[in-house]
């Protein structure tokens, strides 16, 4: 008898389209009307026959995504799009302050010689290729963040 | 077989009818809701579905017009909302209006 509850279960989510959550909900209601009906005295036939073909109840359900995955998803790529625009322009702003540098002089002239040795721009300008390379590697994180969300949620679909 | 004519009247109808049941208390979750249909419902609501209320009583619920009780673990139990009250009176109104109005113009208009 138990098989039959669980080949209608196993039908009814293979047939279902919709996102992870809603069938997780769907099959959730359903174990609690085949509860019910036993308590009811009423047998599993009996219960499918009230229930319906799985086929016709999954496709009761229209297929529809999950709205909070997509919100998540939007916002990771929303995040690992910004970053990489902050790496481009720090990347040249960094490009711009290395063909304008004048340089810095470090120390004193020799006495001697005259020889002033110059240094590279200090300070903001020298942090700023690490900075926009962090930024890039941060920004391909999320991409690659975003893109295993995706394969997951094709996966899920096929698997459940 | 049902008509397509009659299917389409009661798909325009469930979600008032449930709203009803929920609102009165009469059943409260998807079976109970099912058997009820069953039972009152006459030849026109003979062997309803599953596929045709809980997508019904999902829908109500994310409109705001029913809410589960979080005191029930064991066994969802909708309520409705003052939202959900609102909603019903409204469509109880029309239907009302609507069903009136056939009738008239059924019987000749006059």
């Amino acid at each position: 008898m138990k098989n039959l509850k669980k080949t209608y279960f196993r039908q009814v989510k293979r047939a279902l389209q919709c996102d992870r959550k809603t069938r997780k909900r769907i099959l959730h209601d359903l174990s609690e009307a085949f509860d019910a009906a036993r308590r009811d005295g009423k047998t599993e036939t009996e219960t499918i026959a009230l229930l319906g073909n799985a086929q016709e109840l999954a496709q009761s359900f229209p297929p529809f995504p999950d709205k909070s995955a997509q919100r998540k998803n939007r916002a990771v790529g929303a995040a690992a799009l910004l970053s990489l625009a902050a790496a481009i322009l720090l990347f040249l702003i960094d490009c711009g302050i290395r063909l304008h540098a004048t340089g810095v002089p470090i120390g004193g002239a020799d006495q001697a010689t005259g020889i002033q040795i110059i240094g590279s721009a200090a300070g903001f300008a020298e942090r700023l290729p690490g900075t926009a390379l962090f930024l890039l590697l941060f920004a391909l994180l999320l991409g690659m963040v975003r893109l295993t969300f995706l394969i997951l949620d094709k996966k899920g679909r096929h698997d459940d | 077989m049902e008509s397509a004519n009659l299917q389409q009247l009661k798909r325009g109808t469930l979600e008032m009818i449930l709203l009803t049941f929920i609102a009165d208390g009469r059943c409260r979750y998807g079976y109970a809701i099912l058997n009820e249909l069953e039972r009152a419902g006459g030849a026109f609501f003979q062997a309803p579905k599953a596929g045709s209320v809980y997508p019904v009583l999902y829908r109500m619920e994310e409109k705001g017009w029913i809410v589960t009780d979080p005191a029930h673990i064991r066994q969802k139990q909708y309520h409705i909302t003052a939202k959900g009250k609102e909603a019903l009176k409204q469509m109880r109104e029309e239907w009302s209006g609507y069903t009136a109005a056939v009738t008239h113009l059924l019987e000749g208009g006059q």
